[in-house]
């Protein structure tokens, strides 16, 4: 047992883990001096579970999805602040009386209303409180108060209401019940405090002082990481915990290539300075973060405290104030952020010019969704218990105000009760659920032709292009393209065109709906995305009204891009001949990865199914996968001139699919850019474009109303190495006979490991080719275009683990009548 | 008849720090019994003395505390008896205490009774740890007095260290501590001190039997009476599954071992020798099923590396792996394989490897002589030895050939080879693993 008291860093080492993310860990026995009757806590399972990006959630807590688009930054001040001098009772006699030479007077506080002011140092927070977006909450505590540092600490950092102790903190039980990745909760420093364990996830941990093997910054450190990925590339064939400790190194360079930027330029030399703003560079980078942790410390003024609580003052004060200088407009506006500190201070005076440990002490909420205003109430001066402060508000009503205000969460299973939050503190968020993804609405006219042409960017909301505004997309809003008698794209006679979208840095989960201008948006996505992520996908849409596209975005912000890759019109013979999967390219085989900036050439025609002449353009479904960097791929006919279109996205270590309708260059290939770093690129061929009148096996496209044919939720998930059968005839308006193969949209939600699908005709041999690839965890579209087997069904392989699938179907190639 | 080398290099990783290829090759012509007989014939063990460090006023606890840990880790590396360092290594995790709250003189001689009784009898193992001036410090029964006893120990004793939670009541705790009040350290002297005015000498009811007990009478008890000698036999029993195992299950496993303790009054030797010798110790589940404490991790890489740890400095970087020697994060110890599966963990081991491959390079020298007139593949093969990998999978060797020649391919940068080579030697999974 710890003695009564220690001081605040040995208590902050014994309440912190040196270590991050995963695995379930007992800290029970941490907070032994919490009081009588531990039963100990049942320890998390220790079995070797999905330890991907994203671990199942505590059976316990079961967050409300939480997508809202908050985000909450934790100020700790360590030590026990001193309320009473932070948010002063300038007017009342006992406050000078107890204080005496510590009382701050009327004439240096800065006064919020006629009864309080804040302390003279904190001039960026009566700035806030003037434009109304901060609020003051006093009276923070708990009943039977607990003076040990080391205690109380423990009981505000679990922030648990119910039977026994938890043995985790109340954000890490949030961060338990939420879905996505190492990125969610961070904390700046080198621990982890138990505030942001939970029981089977915690925080990442960003120390300030980056600088070690983690940052790639040379071509040498380049190999090592290459090689580091290598090793966890394929199952490592000796078990889970072996592919688990491959996989968090590679996690590894991921965090680190992830945040480096963050650290450019260098940051400030003052330590507080230096976190906040790193803290705000970490949220301006779009990484879906929900909960970021800074702390200040000490703030045990024991002794001496004019001088030591003026200068902590003045650091929380220069640490929000560099915060909110950091941050984008956008980013700010979703920011929440509160201080906390685990007790106030005795209202009396001691010997030593300081205030010992205390009880109820204030806390500060701040943020454009903060009513501002003063909470709680100020506790008595005049009527004490045994000479401390009685707390009027318990401090987990606080939680409770954030934890559904700014995270959309259910606070009662996070706090293991229901506390009363703070009324009118927060401007509600509403919770949206990402829509389950449902398939592009699509109207091919039945007759048109399909013309490839390269790639034309035509929407950038980052810099405007497309007549667009220079700004993301916002929640609910809709940005109109308009894109015939553009580029290539013909004035007239374009009916539809297929566009390869990308939906980057979204700051919410939500969908992308692209359809034509005019008409009643349909409720369908085109797209779906979860906060940070950059997500292209394969778009085919009829044109609307004056030649244009609407595009709406469900929640948060996002920006977006567009490139055409061709346009369908009703006087071109050129028709999809759809292919059994063929394996054209896999740079893997030769271990050369396409470098940055460099680029290859595939050649298609001749090979895979695809006739050596004729040939318009091909359908490829493109991987890529092990990039080292974030950056995109480009492909275009070969012999032409490199245009600016991404035909894919990723980021460092990401495996992702996107099916590619690349127009051919004279010379029967297409050429593949890559913007940074290395790549692997895996192109398979599930199609091509070619004149219908020469082919007795094209096909004319029939768009449908999306409907699903397949969903294994409802049934049972598809396991390892295990293939599926879907019938496809008769089926969501796919005719009974004469279809050759059929359009779809695929997702996989909720896989257990890393893998792949593979969509082939029902039948025929399995080909070596992916459709989608995921990893665990990771809900993954992708638009499909498959061949129906002679028994008018399609098979789907899964590689790994066990995954649900659900199938729209959008449309069918139906045997050419022309 | 022989042993198989896939065999014998599993039971050297577990039962001890690894083994290299030749010496797995003199232990193959042996039976697996025999091997393990060897393994637990500790009479070769060097004798165990305070490091140097200690006798110079000069030095204050914080170098103490490196130069203990730096003893006990070459200790680790070197011992002709590693079985026994490994089983000092999981009584240091089992009766934990703690630099926090312990002078590291006391620590120091807590770890080397519980080496000296590692391999011995458990009845006497636990009696010596609990008058052990550093369990008494740790767990606070240095100031339980019969007027104000304190129950830290007494939980422990029972939930920890023999008995497992649920097994005994609160009652049972209170009373444990009265019978332990008075057990408590001679400050000047620093050792061990009953004071019977401190002691409650009255009857306390304890599982059910009233007597005036008194604290060592409890352990006894534990170990002696029906009711409770099963359940420690299987608690230990199953501690020790884990330790060498992994939290595999193989309840018959754990049942032998337990019964074997009952069966030879508490003697540790037997036991261990009927845990390295189960069938389920040698199949794929436990081969397969434990992670490398960061402890082992550092060893494991002193020994591929023939450095010392003034070399090598694992104190610098085992904390930031999550496993500082001396200082458990809690008394419950440290737990096994996801613990030790975090990205700031990774962190360490990569800064770890990387400062030792640099020593490599600055001491000239590499895993395998020759330099650049190796060829890749046999630097990658060489180097995999020295670690003592005897399956590299076929990925693990081709990422290391590949890299190496990448690496030589640049102009100006074959240097990294001797730098980073024990970067990736040390991070493959099977590195990593136990």
């Amino acid at each position: 047992m710890l003695p009564a008291d220690i001081d605040t860093d040995d208590a902050l080492r014994h309440l912190s883990v040196v270590d991050d993310t995963f695995g379930p860990i007992g800290r029970r026995r941490l907070l032994q001096g919490l009081g009588a009757g531990l039963g100990g806590v049942a320890l998390a399972s220790l079995l070797p579970g999905p330890l991907g990006a994203s671990l199942a959630a505590a059976a316990e807590v079961e967050a409300a999805a939480a997508s809202s688009d908050g985000i909450l930054v934790v100020v700790t001040l360590n030590g026990g602040n001193d309320g009473l001098n932070t948010v002063v009772p300038y007017t009342s006699g006992p406050y000078r009386d107890l204080r005496s030479s510590l009382a701050l007077g009327a004439d240096r506080v800065l006064r919020l209303d006629g009864a309080v002011g804040l302390h003279p140092n904190l001039t960026f927070l009566a700035q806030e409180w003037a434009a109304g977006r901060l609020a003051v909450v006093e009276g923070l505590g708990y009943p039977a108060p607990d003076l040990s540092h080391f205690s109380s600490m423990g009981i505000w950092m679990q922030g648990w209401g119910g039977t026994g102790t938890a043995g985790s903190g109340w954000l890490g039980r949030y961060l338990d019940g939420l879905d996505g990745g190492l990125l969610r909760a961070m904390v700046i420093g080198g621990t982890i405090p138990l505030a942001y364990v939970g029981r089977n996830r915690r925080a990442t941990a960003i120390s300030p002082n980056a600088g070690d093997l983690a940052v790639q910054d040379s071509p040498v450190r380049a190999r090592v990481h290459d090689a580091i990925r290598a090793l966890a590339a394929t199952p490592t064939g000796r078990g889970a915990w072996a592919d688990a400790l491959a996989r968090t190194d590679v996690d590894l360079l991921d965090v680190g290539r992830t945040v480096a930027p963050s650290f450019r330029p260098a940051l400030p030399a003052d330590r507080v300075e230096r976190d906040f703003v790193l803290a705000g560079r970490l949220l301006n980078a779009g990484l879906g973060i929900r909960v970021l942790g800074v702390s200040i410390g000490d703030f045990d003024s024991h002794a001496g405290q004019p001088a030591m609580h003026d200068t902590r003052m003045r650091q929380l004060d220069t640490g929000l104030r560099s915060l909110f200088a950091t941050l984008t407009p956008a980013v700010a506006a979703q920011v929440t952020v509160m201080t906390v500190s685990e007790f106030g201070r005795t209202p009396r005076a001691n010997t030593s010019q300081g205030t010992d440990h205390g009880t109820a002490s204030c806390a500060f909420v701040l943020g454009a969704s903060v009513t501002g205003g003063r909470y709680g109430s100020p506790p008595s001066l005049t009527t004490l218990n045994r000479g401390q402060l009685v707390h009027t508000v318990d401090f987990r009503s606080l939680y409770a105000t954030v934890l559904a205000g700014v995270l959309g969460a259910d606070p009662d299973a996070v706090l293991g009760r229901r506390y009363e939050p703070l009324t009118g503190l927060l401007v509600t968020r509403s919770n949206q659920r990402a829509e389950p993804a449902q398939p592009v609405v699509v109207e091919r006219p039945r007759t048109a032709g399909f013309v490839p042409i390269s790639p034309e960017r035509r929407l950038d909301t980052r810099d405007g292009t497309g007549d667009v505004p220079v700004a993301p997309i916002g929640p609910g809003a809709t940005v109109e393209l308009v894109v015939a008698g553009r580029g290539s794209v013909p004035p007239t006679g374009a009916t539809a065109v297929a566009l390869n979208v990308t939906v980057t840095g979204p700051s919410a989960a939500g969908y992308l709906t692209v359809w034509p201008t005019g008409e009643a948006r349909p409720t369908a996505s085109s797209l779906n995305f979860v906060p940070g992520q950059t997500v292209p996908n394969h778009v085919v849409a009829k044109l609307g009204a004056g030649g244009a596209l609407s595009f709406f975005n469900s929640a948060g912000a996002t920006h977006v891009v567009a490139d055409v890759v061709g346009y369908f019109a009703d006087d071109v013979a050129i028709g999809l001949v759809p292919l059994t999967p063929n394996r054209l390219l896999d740079t893997r085989d030769s271990a050369s990865p396409i470098g940055p900036q460099a680029t290859v050439q595939l050649p298609v025609t001749g090979r895979g199914g695809v006739p050596a002449e004729g040939v318009a353009a091909v359908v490829l479904n493109l991987t890529v996968t092990e990039p080292t960097a974030p950056g995109f791929f480009t492909v275009w006919p070969s012999g032409t001139p490199r245009p600016l279109a991404s035909s894919l996205n990723f980021v460092a270590g990401e495996t992702v699919p996107n099916l590619v309708v690349a127009k051919v260059g004279a010379d029967g290939a297409v050429s593949i850019f890559n913007s940074n770093g290395r790549a692997h690129v895996v192109a398979d061929v599930v199609g091509f474009y070619g004149p219908r009148e020469q082919r007795a096996d094209a096909v004319r496209a029939v768009a449908l109303s999306p409907a699903r044919v397949l969903d294994t939720r409802s049934t049972a998930p598809i396991g390892p190495g295990a293939t599926l059968r879907l019938p496809m005839l008769e089926r969501g308006g796919v005719p009974a006979s004469g279809v050759r193969g059929v359009s779809l949209n695929v997702t996989v939600t909720e896989p257990t490991a890393g893998g792949y699908l593979t969509v082939w005709p029902s039948g025929t041999a399995r080909p070596l080719a992916s459709n989608l690839n995921f990893r665990p965890g990771q809900t993954t579209p992708n638009h499909v275009v498959a061949k129906l087997g002679p028994d008018g069904a399609v098979a789907i392989f899964n590689s790994a683990g066990t995954t649900h699938v659900v199938v729209d179907v959008v449309g069918f190639f139906a045997a050419d009548a022309a | 008849m022989p042993t198989s080398a896939r065999d014998v290099h599993h039971l050297m990783r577990r039962a001890g720090f690894g083994a290299t290829a030749a010496e797995v090759a003199a232990l193959v012509p042996f039976e697996r019994a025999a091997i393990v007989d060897r393994l637990l014939d500790v009479s070769a063990a060097p004798a165990d003395a305070p490091p140097p460090a200690f006798s110079d006023p000069a030095l204050g606890n914080w170098q103490r505390y490196v130069a203990l840990v730096q003893q006990w880790t070459d200790r680790m590396a070197t011992s002709p008896a590693p079985l026994q360092e490994k089983m000092t290594l999981f009584w240091h995790g089992h009766f934990t205490s703690s630099r926090e709250k312990c002078a590291i003189e006391d620590l120091q001689r807590q770890i080397a009774r519980y080496r000296s009784l590692a391999l011995g009898n458990l009845r006497t193992l636990a009696q010596a740890m609990a008058i052990e001036p550093a369990m008494l410090d740790y767990l606070d029964n240095a100031v339980s007095t019969r007027w104000g006893p304190n129950l830290n120990f007494a939980r422990e004793l029972l939930e920890l260290f023999l008995l497992g939670v649920g097994n005994y009541s609160e009652d049972d705790v209170a009373a444990a501590a009265r019978a332990w009040t008075g057990h408590t350290i001679d400050r000047t002297a620093r050792r061990y001190r009953f004071r019977a005015d401190w002691h409650d000498n009255t009857n306390k009811t304890f599982m059910g039997v009233t007597r005036n007990w008194d604290g060592p009478q409890i352990i006894d008890f534990l170990l002696d009476d029906s009711s409770t000698r099963l359940i420690v036999a299987r608690f230990i029993a199953g501690k020790l599954w884990d330790f060498f195992a992994g939290p595999v299950p193989a309840p018959d496993a754990v049942e032998a071992v337990a019964q074997s303790l009952l069966s030879s009054g508490w003697e540790l030797r037997p036991a261990v020798r009927t845990l390295l010798l189960r069938n389920e110790f040698y199949g794929d589940a436990a081969r397969a099923g434990l992670v490398r404490t960061p402890v082992e991790f550092a060893v494991a890489a002193m020994r591929a590396t023939g450095f010392d740890a003034a070399t090598a400095h694992p104190e610098w970087y085992l904390a930031g792996m999550g496993q500082e020697l001396l200082n458990p994060p809690d008394v419950s110890g440290w737990r096994p394989n996801s613990y030790w599966i975090t990205t700031t963990a990774a962190a360490a081991k990569t800064n770890f490897a990387s400062y030792v491959g640099w020593r490599q390079r600055e001491l000239r020298q590499p895993f395998v002589p020759g330099g650049r007139s190796v060829v890749p593949a046999a630097v990658v093969s060489g180097a995999l030895a020295r670690a003592g990998i005897d399956e590299p999978s076929t990925a693990s060797r081709a990422a290391l050939v590949r890299w190496l020649e990448q690496n030589r391919a640049a102009r100006w940068d074959d240097w990294a080879e001797d730098q980073y080579l024990a970067v990736l030697v040390f991070l493959t999974p099977e590195f990593q693993l136990a």
